[in-house]
């Protein structure tokens, strides 16, 4: 167990302050989300008869989100509709094709410019005005009341498996076929999981936000309200994540993987250093050593890591990734040691921190750092292999 | 049933967590393929001897084969500093020694930080001593196939009276086999009797095929000196 360092602790929190977006994205996004709600559920709409329940998923639910590596980068926003409808009464194709109906009804009425895109499993609005999303939305149906069951029977809790719904995916076999066998997900008992296990750590911040009358009571107020140190050391570890895979994004974990493991090993740490070290220290006990790799809580034949199999780069990039945000933990813990902050922030995050930010920073040590550079590690060298040339 | 990631263990007995934590510049380089790649500064503060102590930073690229440590790493120097006419091959990787040299101390030092102690970091003080001093401190092997030939021989104890193929022959056949073959050192006794540990050793650390593929080449290639 790490044990805390306040001075690394405000760093890290400096570097999610300059991560986050405004609080004001997170209220776009979730208008946008309801925007769709509401008009799948208007009178005229075609699938307004099937009791059209959407919600919302994903980073922005789970306050996670961070302003992108590059400025041309969109947020990705994500959501999912549930429509009461028996898997018997109808095909993946014309779920798809129906809800789609919808959504391009939606971007015409809201005249949005780019055209409604159609993806192996959601369908993407792009939006283009002072804040570029893309939501990504997925049409899906209540899980059969035997495929709970069966959730349940492998000790999931019933409040996380009853969440689970039936989810159309363009390279199904039967995809244009009716048939029981859709691809299950869970991604509502994932984020209730997720929540809980954040929840804990954020008592007393929704407890003052509830007082200062912003929420009607605890259980109204948003993930992104309450950050914890889980949701930032998620924000940190992503972060880390795209400057070391930025000339090869596809290669790095995905933030499902991240998420997934962070929340496992988020111990209730209080501050922002100690959770980021442990998460850390502890996530790779996380990953199974056979199918499902990382599963989801809330659905343990769903895994986020079902690609390692095919791909076993990712496996790889994955550990090779662990091993390095590891060390530069130890490396920036150094760095504030040695008074050399600004420089290992931009390297390690691609951020750079304001004069303002790092002035505050160097301001909050008891004592002034002595400026020390770490010794070059010594090498005493007793015999050497003698060079050679290849060329004569 | 899926076994341990290839990769992880690697990262584990190559204590790559070390290697990072003492070059605290290097980083690890995503790839698509297996093995490791790392990147970025070497600073080091090395001494040889009774020569000075140098303290300098290289930026280099090192490219672990999976295969590692049976097989050796490719190390590249990135900014420009050491020219290809210094000790550097065809392809532009750094000569850090003889091909035999190198695998020896790779089995060795199992541990990425022991090979770059014991290969990369003697190499850049070299190269950083020749800047300042316009000689090598550890001499150096001669140019192209001469040089693997010394090297080997001396890895082998060989000196003038005896012959070095004699050796590698032993060395790239079965133990049991090559023990009762005559020592090549001319004693009369055969080699289990005789110089039987130099030669087992190296078999046991490189392979008899490592040995036959230097045997084949010791034969193709005639001595210039």
């Amino acid at each position: 167990m790490r044990s805390q360092n306040p001075r690394a602790a405000r760093l890290l929190d400096l570097i999610v302050d300059s991560l986050d977006i405004p609080r004001s994205y997170y209220e776009k996004a979730s208008a946008r989300h309801k925007s769709l709600g509401e008009w799948m559920c208007r009178r005229e709409s075609r699938v307004a008869a099937f009791s059209p329940h959407v919600s919302l998923q994903g980073s922005f639910r789970y306050g996670t989100v961070n302003r992108p590596l590059l400025p041309t980068d969109r947020y990705d926003l994500d959501n999912l509709t549930t429509l009461k409808i028996a898997k018997t009464a109808i095909t993946q194709k014309q779920l798809k094709e129906l809800y789609g109906s919808e959504v391009k009804a939606y971007a015409a009425a809201h005249n949005m410019i780019e055209p409604v895109e159609e993806k192996d499993r959601c369908w993407r609005l792009n939006y283009t005005d002072e804040v570029d999303f893309h939501l990504d939305t997925l049409p899906c149906l209540p899980e059969e009341e035997a495929v709970i069951q069966a959730i349940m029977a492998r000790g999931v809790l019933a409040i996380l498996a009853a969440q689970a719904v039936a989810i159309t995916d363009r390279r199904h076999p039967q995809y244009d076929q009716i048939t029981r066998l859709l691809l299950s997900s869970n991604p509502g008992g994932f984020a209730t999981w997720f929540e809980e296990k954040a929840r804990a750590a954020a008592a007393s911040t929704m407890q003052r936000l509830v007082e200062a009358r912003l929420y009607a009571s605890v259980d109204a107020v948003p993930p992104y309200e309450w950050k914890t140190p889980l949701q930032r050391s998620i924000q940190i570890l992503k972060r880390h994540r795209d400057v070391m895979f930025r000339r090869d994004p596809s290669e790095g974990p995905i933030s499902m993987i991240i998420t997934n493991l962070a929340t496992h090993a988020y111990a209730g740490e209080g501050d922002l250093w100690s959770a980021v070290a442990n998460i850390v220290d502890r996530m790779g006990e996380y990953v199974r050593p056979r199918a499902p790799r990382v599963p989801n809580p809330a659905d343990p034949a769903e895994d986020y890591a079902d690609k390692w199999a095919k791909k076993p780069s990712l496996e790889a990039n994955f550990w090779r990734w662990h091993t390095q945000v590891k060390a530069d933990l130890g490396r920036l813990s150094s760095a504030i040691e040695q008074g050399a902050v600004a420089n290992q922030v931009r390297s390690l995050f691609d951020i750079q921190l304001g004069r303002d930010a790092l002035v505050a920073f160097e301001a909050s040590a008891a004592v002034a750092p002595a400026i020390i550079t770490r010794p070059a590690p010594t090498v005493s060298i007793p015999s050497a292999p003698r060079p050679w040339h290849d060329r004569t | 049933m899926t076994e341990r990631d290839p990769t992880r263990d690697r990262i584990q007995s190559w204590r790559v967590d070390e290697l990072l934590e003492k070059y605290s510049g290097l980083r690890l380089v995503p790839t698509r393929g297996e093995g490791l790649k790392l990147a970025g500064p070497i600073t080091f503060s090395a001494q040889a001897r009774d020569l000075q102590s140098i303290t300098d930073e290289y930026q280099v690229e090192i490219t672990v084969p999976p295969e590692f440590p049976r097989a050796v790493p490719a190390v590249r120097e990135t900014a420009g500093r050491i020219p290809p006419t210094y000790h550097t091959l065809a392809d532009g990787t750094l000569c850090l020694g003889s091909p035999t040299r190198l695998r020896l101390i790779a089995w060795e030092s199992r541990s990425l930080s022991r090979f770059v102690e014991r290969c990369v970091i003697p190499y850049l003080y070299g190269r950083s001593y020749f800047e300042k001093h316009g000689v090598m401190p550890f001499g150096e092997l001669a140019h192209g196939d001469d040089g693997i030939r010394e090297d080997l021989a001396a890895i082998f104890g060989v000196d003038g009276r005896c012959d070095l193929d004699d050796f590698v022959r032993l060395a790239a056949m079965r133990r049991r086999e090559a023990n009762k073959q005559p020592c090549p050192c001319g004693s009369g006794r055969r080699l289990g009797r005789c110089h039987n540990r130099r030669v087992n050793t190296l078999r046991g650390r490189l392979g008899r095929q490592w040995f036959r593929a230097s045997l084949g080449w010791l034969r193709r290639t005639p001595r210039t000196q």
